[in-house]
């Protein structure tokens, strides 16, 4: 940009100085011609003086002749002698002076003749009177020859006076003409100077405005990194490579536990505070980038001026100075809070890995143990009833069977709690999954089931979303067998699977037209092991929809339900969709 | 037709008890051996002196030896390789199926609450392995 602005302003300068000479030479051009025009007017002038002085001698010879001739007074003979020499000699100015005027050359051509019979006559007179003629010489003017010759002469004059006057007013013209072209000159040559001068000016500061401007910027820019770096607790430095001597910002010797900067820091300084177990590695690391030219970054721990140990980045890069030397400049920031707060969920993941651990442990066991009892239960309650069933009674052979059933039940118990905890705990592997296809298995799995069952399925194609196939696999499942069970008392079983717009948001329906439930308890609907029916109008223990809220919960989705008591039931549920669900950072 | 044994072993008394009654019950005349841990089904099964059984009945929870240790061992031993094991037991998590069908078994059941169903279970199992099934050579000759 400086470069640009030096080009310009010699740029400028150059233009307006080329227009200034120009203009001086053009005015210096235009007097030169201004000389010339008057020296013509001047020359006018002279060719003026000279005809008319022709005239008058000519005059002055006349009146001395006839003076002379009248009166014989010898005071008459001077101006007569006199005007005869004066006219050849005024005559003879004039033809020299209108040497390139041919116009007037011609009219001087019969002038001359006519001046000479002009003065013959006056000769005549005068030689007339001398020799003693006064009458001869008296009637000799009377004649009026020589006044005719002066008329002729006088007109020829006249007309030679007449053209030079019109000279002289061309050439004064001209020369007025010329002499505003000069001002002219002058005047615009200047002013387009001042006017160019003036341009480069503009341009120029256009320039310097735009060159302040990008300082202001740099000003900002510098005050947000420092800003910055104070709000990010991050200390900056220059490391001079030769003398090992370091500039830092107040917050690097803060880091360090300094309250205020330190008169003098260098690399070794710095090594001095690193944690000695850490010194190796962090020196090794610095030197051999600096060798190698290279960035370098470290983490290692530091003892501030009070003695606490801290956490400590630090990263620094080399490059060329302006000196030929290299360079080193770098950062160091404070992480001991973020690396407490990484052991901590270190710490919380390895207990939480534990906590999985024990879980599973805990359904492992619990599928073994807690289920060896109930076949016992149930087991000899049998063979209570096969062995001695005929010493009891019909209520004795009842409560038999309800012992049994009730371990039974329990044995389902325990089996629905353990799928429940192992959705909880399975691994989600999303996985674009289509819905419609794993509807339709469901369906026909269930129409192979129960063959008997008419059961007309709508289910909608193209339905998929982004999910783990398995969890949405159990969710269905749950969702389509309670439709097909609820539906099992009526004969036009209708049981639908679609997807609608809710609220902008893509959501699934599970829909049939059976026994639906009555919304006052639906609150109760996901909870684990509840009912709305009892077991004898449906059979089930009630872990079904708490399954597929756990799934459901787990895709980051909602599920919900409409119904009427007899009015069939919708089930709506929703899940994130083409997205990934959050789910994928746990893995 | 010779009588072929059927070596049951199950820790559980209860178990123990229900599950000769469910063989019995069957009419499928079979003798029946029981011991009580994986210890004592490697000494029954590796003596030498002794017939192999034509079956199997394995509990997977054993203490001593497990279940699982007991499967491997036989499989380990040329003399009870291809003995006929048929895997009981309550667990039905994914990682035991694998296990016991990576380690040889032969069939693994899941011992259901409902006795009812468990004796049929029962008579189906004893009628494939000891009637319908042909046994490995192995057996034969060992008899």
């Amino acid at each position: 940009m400086n470069i640009l602005i030096q080009q310009k302003i010699q740029a400028g300068f150059a233009v307006a100085l080329a227009f200034l000479l120009l203009t001086g030479a053009s005015a210096w051009w235009s007097a030169q011609r201004n000389a010339e025009t008057f020296r013509a007017v001047d020359h006018t002038y002279q060719v003026l003086d000279a005809l008319e002085d022709t005239l008058v001698e000519m005059l002055n010879t006349e009146t001395g002749s006839r003076g002379f001739a009248i009166s014989g007074d010898e005071a008459f003979s001077q101006p007569y002698q006199t005007g005869i020499a004066a006219v050849q000699k005024e005559f003879e100015s004039a033809k020299r002076l209108t040497q390139d005027n041919p116009e007037q050359q011609r009219r001087l051509a019969v002038l001359d003749p006519l001046i000479q019979t002009k003065i013959g006559f006056a000769n005549e007179a005068v030689r007339l009177r001398r020799s003693g003629d006064t009458a001869g010489a008296l009637q000799f003017i009377a004649a009026g020859q020589g006044r005719q010759a002066m008329d002729e002469i006088r007109k020829l004059i006249s007309e030679m006076e007449k053209e030079e006057q019109q000279l002289l007013r061309q050439r004064t013209d001209k020369a007025l003409t010329a002499t505003r072209t000069m001002i002219a000159i002058v005047v615009f040559g200047s002013l387009l100077s001042l006017g160019l001068v003036g341009f480069a000016r503009v341009l120029v500061r256009r320039d310097f405005e735009k060159l302040q401007q990008a300082e202001e910027a740099l000003r900002g820019s510098q005050r947000r990194l420092t800003l910055a770096l104070e709000a990010a607790n991050i200390g900056d430095w220059e490391l001079n490579l030769k003398t090992h001597a370091a500039r830092r910002s107040l917050k690097h010797d803060q880091i360090f536990g300094y309250p205020e900067l330190l008169p003098e820091w260098t690399y070794e300084i710095f090594l001095e505070h690193v944690h000695p177990e850490d010194r190796t590695r962090a020196d090794q690391t610095f030197q051999g980038s600096v060798a190698a030219g290279r960035d370098w970054y470290f983490e290692c721990r530091i003892r501030r001026q009070d003695g606490a140990e801290r956490h400590i980045w630090a990263r620094g890069a080399v490059f060329p100075d302006a000196a030929g030397g290299t360079q080193m400049v770098g950062m160091v920031g404070d992480i001991t809070e973020r690396k407490h707060a990484e052991d901590a969920v270190r710490k919380l993941n390895a207990e939480l890995a534990d906590a999985n651990q024990e879980l599973a442990a805990f359904s492992y066991s619990v599928s073994h143990d807690l289920r060896a009892p109930l076949r016992g239960i149930d087991g000899f309650t049998q063979v209570l009833e096969e062995d001695y069933g005929d010493k009891l009674d019909d209520a004795g052979r009842g409560h038999l069977a309800r012992v049994r059933a009730a371990a039974q039940r329990m044995g389902g118990l325990i089996d629905d709690l353990l799928k429940l905890s192992k959705i909880t705990r399975a691994e989600m592997q999303p996985r674009l999954v289509d819905l419609s296809a794993l509807a339709r298995e469901i369906a026909d799995a269930w129409q192979r089931r129960e063959p008997q069952r008419q059961v007309r399925w709508e289910i909608a194609g193209g339905l998929s979303a982004q999910g783990d196939p398995q969890l949405l696999r159990v969710a269905l499942e749950n969702l389509l067998g309670n439709a097909w069970k609820f539906t099992g008392k009526r004969a036009d079983a209708v049981i639908q699977f679609g997807r609608l717009e809710r609220d902008g948001r893509t959501v699934f329906c599970v829909r049939d037209n059976g026994a639906g439930f009555d919304m006052a308890y639906a609150k109760n609907l996901f909870g684990a092991f509840q009912r709305l029916h009892t077991t004898a109008e449906f059979e089930g223990t009630g872990i079904g929809l708490a399954t597929v809220q756990r799934v459901l919960h787990r895709h980051g989705g909602r599920v919900w339900a409409e119904a009427g008591v007899e009015k069939g039931a919708a089930f709506y549920f929703s899940l994130p969709s083409e997205t990934p669900a959050g789910e994928n950072h746990e893995r | 037709m010779k009588d072929k044994t059927i070596l049951l072993v199950e820790d559980n008394p209860d178990d123990e008890a229900l599950a000769v009654r469910a063989l019995q019950r069957n009419n499928i005349l079979n003798e029946i051996a029981v011991v009580r841990d994986g210890r004592q089904a490697l000494d029954y099964l590796l003596d030498e002196s002794q017939p192999l059984p034509a079956l199997v009945l394995l509990d997977w929870k054993l203490p001593k030896v497990s279940g699982i240790e007991v499967l491997q061992r036989l499989r380990a031993t040329a003399r009870t390789a291809l003995l006929p094991v048929v895997i009981l037991t309550t667990s039905q998590e994914e990682q035991d199926l694998l296990d016991g069908y990576r380690s040889g078994c032969n069939s693994f059941i899941r011992k259901p609450v409902d006795f009812a169903q468990f004796t049929e279970a029962m008579r189906q199992l004893q009628l494939y392995w000891l009637v319908i099934n042909e046994p490995p050579p192995q057996n034969r000759k060992s008899q």
